[in-house]
């Protein structure tokens, strides 16, 4: 092996593992502009309800019936109002939403939290807008997250 | 004729011939209840949906308020439902006595009836020139008797189904307190406003 190859082959494998990360294909909701960025998804509709994706790491590493309960008590509380909870399937992997209100300036405000644990990482979903802009929208978010294939970081 | 008509208008329209028959006690019931909700939509659909179980229905709907009318006699069970799904921060009821109104109501649509009745016996009897006349008279008072059936139908309606007012307050207007304490940097990170920031940059 040449001290080409001796050198090449490590960058190689480093280059391979890295590239290893699967994308995180996700699909904004219909009829909201997707801003690129290579660590989430960002979509945000004419009306400003918002739409984001994010993969975290796991840490520390728990399953989802740790991390639903913890992010449940997190936001009641910090004193959001928990509207509706429960499981939400996306690509055939179960999670857990949780929606709530909360008061934003004059405005009262929807803000939507979406997990889904997968191994070592963790996806999160966060959606919000004003309470009846979001209301018109929630059926395409929940669309949105369902039709996305979250096992894979960065927009489809 | 015109004198004759006067007449008649006069003794009726003024009451004369008219009953004075007070009715028993007839109450319109009015409720107006403000309660604390987590979420304004989803309270009034359930408000709404409970009035109809039990023979109502809403007549105003909006952001803040919805108005149900429900069965007199099953106003008490909408007012226990809404108090014990949801906390009450405010409630006030009045009960207005329509029966003087009705009775005055009654009594007027009674001798512009029998006016009417007048009016057709003199047609019987009346010239070309005439019938001309009274039929005026008679139309004009038609209209005036089919108001004052309005206005019954409206006052009975009033008796018949309670009017019950909710007013909206959201649960808390406190800003929620996104200051992360929890021992996991990610989940500190979470929040509406931090989300709201990251659009807004």
């Amino acid at each position: 092996m040449s001290t080409l190859h001796r050198t090449l082959l490590p960058l190689a494998l480093v280059a391979l593992l890295i590239g290893c990360t699967p994308p995180l294909r996700s699909e904004a909701p219909a009829d909201f502009g997707t801003y690129e960025n290579p660590k989430s998804l960002q979509a945000v509709s004419p009306d400003r309800v918002v739409y984001q994706v994010k993969r975290l790491e796991n840490k520390p590493f728990a399953d989802q019936g740790f991390w639903q309960v913890a992010l449940k008590e997190r936001l009641a509380k910090a004193g959001y109002v928990i509207t509706e909870e429960g499981a939400i399937e996306s690509g055939g992997r179960k999670g857990y939403y949780v929606e709530t209100t909360a008061p934003r300036g004059t405005a009262d405000y929807m803000y939507l939290v979406a997990l889904f644990v997968q191994d070592k990482q963790l996806v999160v979903v966060e959606s919000a807008g004003e309470l009846a802009a979001y209301k018109a929208r929630r059926e395409k978010i929940f669309a949105a997250i369902r039709a996305s294939d979250l096992t894979g970081a960065g927009p489809r | 004729m015109k004198r004759i008509i006067f007449t008649l208008a006069l003794l009726m329209g003024g009451g004369l011939l008219s009953p004075a028959g007070h009715a028993a006690e007839q109450v319109a019931i009015g409720s107006n209840l403000t309660i604390q909700v987590p979420d304004r939509d989803k309270t009034a659909a359930m408000t709404i949906g409970k009035a109809e179980a039990l023979g109502g229905y809403f007549s105003t709907f909006s952001k803040e308020t919805v108005t149900l009318k429900v069965p007199a006699d099953k106003s008490g069970e909408l007012i226990s439902y809404v108090k014990a799904n949801w906390k009450p921060v405010q409630e006030s009821y009045r009960s207005e006595d329509v029966a003087p109104s009705l009775d005055q109501a009654r009594a007027r649509l009674k001798a512009k009836q029998e006016l009417y009745a007048q009016f057709e016996k003199l047609l019987a009897t009346a010239n070309a020139a005439d019938i001309i006349e009274v039929e005026t008279a008679a139309t004009k008072l038609i209209g005036e008797i089919e108001v004052l059936k309005g206005r019954l139908r409206a006052l009975q309606h009033r008796i018949d189904f309670a009017t019950v007012t909710i007013n909206f307050r959201l649960l808390q207007r406190e800003r929620p307190r996104d200051d992360g304490n929890t021992p996991f940097a990610w989940l500190n990170e979470l929040g509406l406003e931090n989300l709201m920031r990251e659009f807004e940059q």
